[in-house]
């Protein structure tokens, strides 16, 4: 028994280490271009984007109006964000454990350029509710609180409905337009709508070149790095479940912080993960009561020990 | 007839002769050189109209790709920005002109009038490579060059074979009755570029004008000198020996010799006529001996 429980300490050890190691090697993109104003989040802190930086896994991106940024990798994909976006970057290849794509988009505008075609990714984005998978070239996403909208402006791509039993898939083709929202099946139509065409960021409109080669090999630090409020995050924290719950783990600390503990604590519904980090004290182990002494009553002797009932553990919608 | 006159006489019979064969020549060659001129222009034009169309092909059109996704833009088409490029020259040149006239075009104004549309049929019956015309218009005589326009290129077709196949931004600009139905090698309109004549020929007139009165003044001015000339280095002294001759026939033998400079057939004159009255005084004196 002690052999096998020590064996699995070494496996969960194991997979922790992967996990770290396939992190640590997920390719880091590099700011390429910005025009405007926008900001990253990182772990704890908040910090100005600044061109020729590196973004890592996981950081989150925020664009003002105005603001367009690029990011490349070093397999020429390239993520172009318009303004008021709301992203987390990642590798459009990468994947998170429940198989989406990590690439992940909240609001706002974002171009996804797949990388090199013999590079055998399959580049793609997530973002409320739905996933474009396949990306063999290009596509264009706007989105905002009642519908996305997509563009195959070259190459193919897939939509997929991340729910369960959602929405059947939808192969997009070159030129092909969908608009996704709530409550009805999305179809594809043959061009984007002139209320699209007319919102397209500028900057989208132009094919860029690849300017990956001339920050490579330099190290640009941000400056500035400020810890983030909850107002700079609440976006995050009240997101759809499966991109929430990463930011327990990722922020716990911040619940030290009397503010942001009184508006996470305010907006529980909201995010009841954190309830756990809040209210520890609700999932802590009934204390277990002393032992009884020998009774000589032999009906107390018969009697079941009551307990306190247990808290019920909060349920994920 | 005095000397001096018949001299003048053929002087300016040959003048007018000269003149005339001058004037004639230059003429011809001042015309030759204006409509040359004129050719070169229309060619020159017509290939600033090809650097333009390649230019915009090879560099300008990748460049707005994408950009064509979303909007159409006529600026990636070469002929519209040939057009547009010499339409800019014509607002200091007004009288050159620039048109690819088209008998079915995507864009009305390239829309071929009767005369180009006769060119254009030319050029579909295979009967000419080049087309040179003159024509006259509302600012004067026009040289016009007009070139074939075929469909050698099967990219062209992308926008003008079937509206299906074309990009949906363009149809959207155009409509779908203008510009289809094109086929690849097909002759579909001509270039044709248009110069004005009257500027080169103008100068070419007031070139002959320059040369001519030149010409003439100078032949004028050659004239009264050779005339000068004969009268001081020939008339005027043979008409001295002459009058000395005179004088000495009428018995005046001891008038004084002319005194002639010149080391030329006058003085030789002179002195023979001087050697000819010593003999005439010598023989007179032997006779009253």
């Amino acid at each position: 028994m002690r052999g096998v429980h020590v064996s699995k300490w070494m496996m969960a050890i194991a997979l922790l280490a992967s996990a770290h190691a396939a992190g640590a090697t997920r390719p880091s993109g590099i700011v390429t271009i910005l025009q405007g104003h926008a900001t990253v989040i990182r772990a704890l802190s908040q910090f100005d984007a600044v061109e020729g930086m590196r973004l890592l896994a996981d950081d989150l991106v925020q664009t003002e109006k105005e603001t367009f940024l690029r990011i490349e990798y070093e397999d020429q994909s390239s993520i172009e964000v318009g303004p008021q976006t709301q992203m987390q970057v990642n590798h459009p290849d990468a994947r998170r454990k429940s198989n989406r794509p990590a690439l992940y988009v909240l609001e706002g505008w974002l171009k996804l350029g797949a990388g090199k075609p013999d590079a055998g990714g399959k580049p793609g984005f997530a973002t409320v509710g739905m996933d474009v998978v396949d990306v063999t070239a290009v596509v264009v996403m706007r989105g905002d609180s009642a519908s996305r909208e997509f563009f195959a402006e070259q190459g193919t791509a897939r939509w997929l409905d991340a729910a369960p039993h959602g929405a059947e898939a939808v192969t997009l083709k070159q030129g092909d337009f969908l608009v996704a929202a709530h409550d009805h099946q999305p179809r594809a139509q043959p061009r984007p709508s002139a209320d699209f065409t007319a919102a397209l960021p500028r900057p989208f409109r132009d094919t860029l070149p690849f300017r990956f080669d001339l920050f490579k090999d330099h190290t640009v630090t941000p400056k500035g790095q400020v810890p983030f409020s909850y107002a700079d995050v609440e976006p995050w924290l009240n997101a759809e479940p499966s991109v929430r719950r990463q930011f327990v783990a990722l922020w716990r600390r911040k619940a030290d912080d009397p503010a942001f503990r009184a508006s996470l604590d305010r907006d529980l519904q909201k995010h009841p993960e954190w309830d756990r980090v809040l209210h520890p004290e609700k999932y802590e182990p009934p204390a277990s009561p002393p032992a009884a002494p020998a009774s000589t009553n032999p009906a107390a002797a018969a009697e079941p020990t009551q307990t306190a009932p247990a808290t019920p553990i909060p349920q994920n919608p | 007839m005095k000397l001096l006159l018949k001299f003048n006489l053929v002087f300016v019979v040959l003048f007018l002769l000269g003149i005339a064969a001058s004037g004639y020549i230059s003429w011809q060659l001042l015309q030759k050189n204006a409509q040359e001129e004129i050719a070169e222009n229309a060619r020159f034009m017509m290939s600033v109209a090809l650097a333009v169309r390649s230019y915009t092909n090879t560099q300008i059109k990748p460049l707005l790709k994408t950009q064509m996704v979303y909007s159409f833009l006529p600026q990636s088409v070469p002929a519209y920005s040939a057009t547009e490029v010499l339409n800019e020259l014509r607002k200091k040149y007004p009288n050159y002109a620039y048109k690819e006239a088209l008998l079915n075009p995507t864009n009305p104004r390239d829309r071929a009038i009767e005369w180009e549309a006769d060119i254009v049929n030319q050029f579909r019956n295979g009967s000419a490579k080049e087309l040179y015309g003159v024509r006259d218009t509302a600012t004067g005589s026009a040289l016009y060059f007009a070139r074939p326009l075929t469909i050698t290129d099967r990219a062209c077709l992308e926008c003008h074979s079937t509206v299906e196949v074309a990009p949906k931004p363009m149809v959207d600009v155009y409509g779908p009755a203008n510009g289809f139905g094109w086929n690849f090698m097909e002759t579909v309109g001509a270039q044709v570029v248009s110069v004005p004549t009257d500027v080169p020929l103008a100068r070419a007139k007031k070139a002959f004008v320059t040369f001519m009165t030149s010409l003439i003044a100078v032949l004028v001015v050659i004239g009264v000198i050779l005339n000068l000339l004969l009268w001081w280095m020939f008339i005027r002294p043979v008409t001295r020996i002459s009058a000395l001759a005179d004088r000495i026939s009428l018995g005046e033998l001891e008038a004084p010799d002319l005194r002639v400079r010149s080391r030329d057939e006058i003085r030789t004159l002179a002195e023979s006529l001087a050697r000819l009255r010593k003999s005439l005084v010598q023989a007179m004196k032997m006779l009253e001996a």
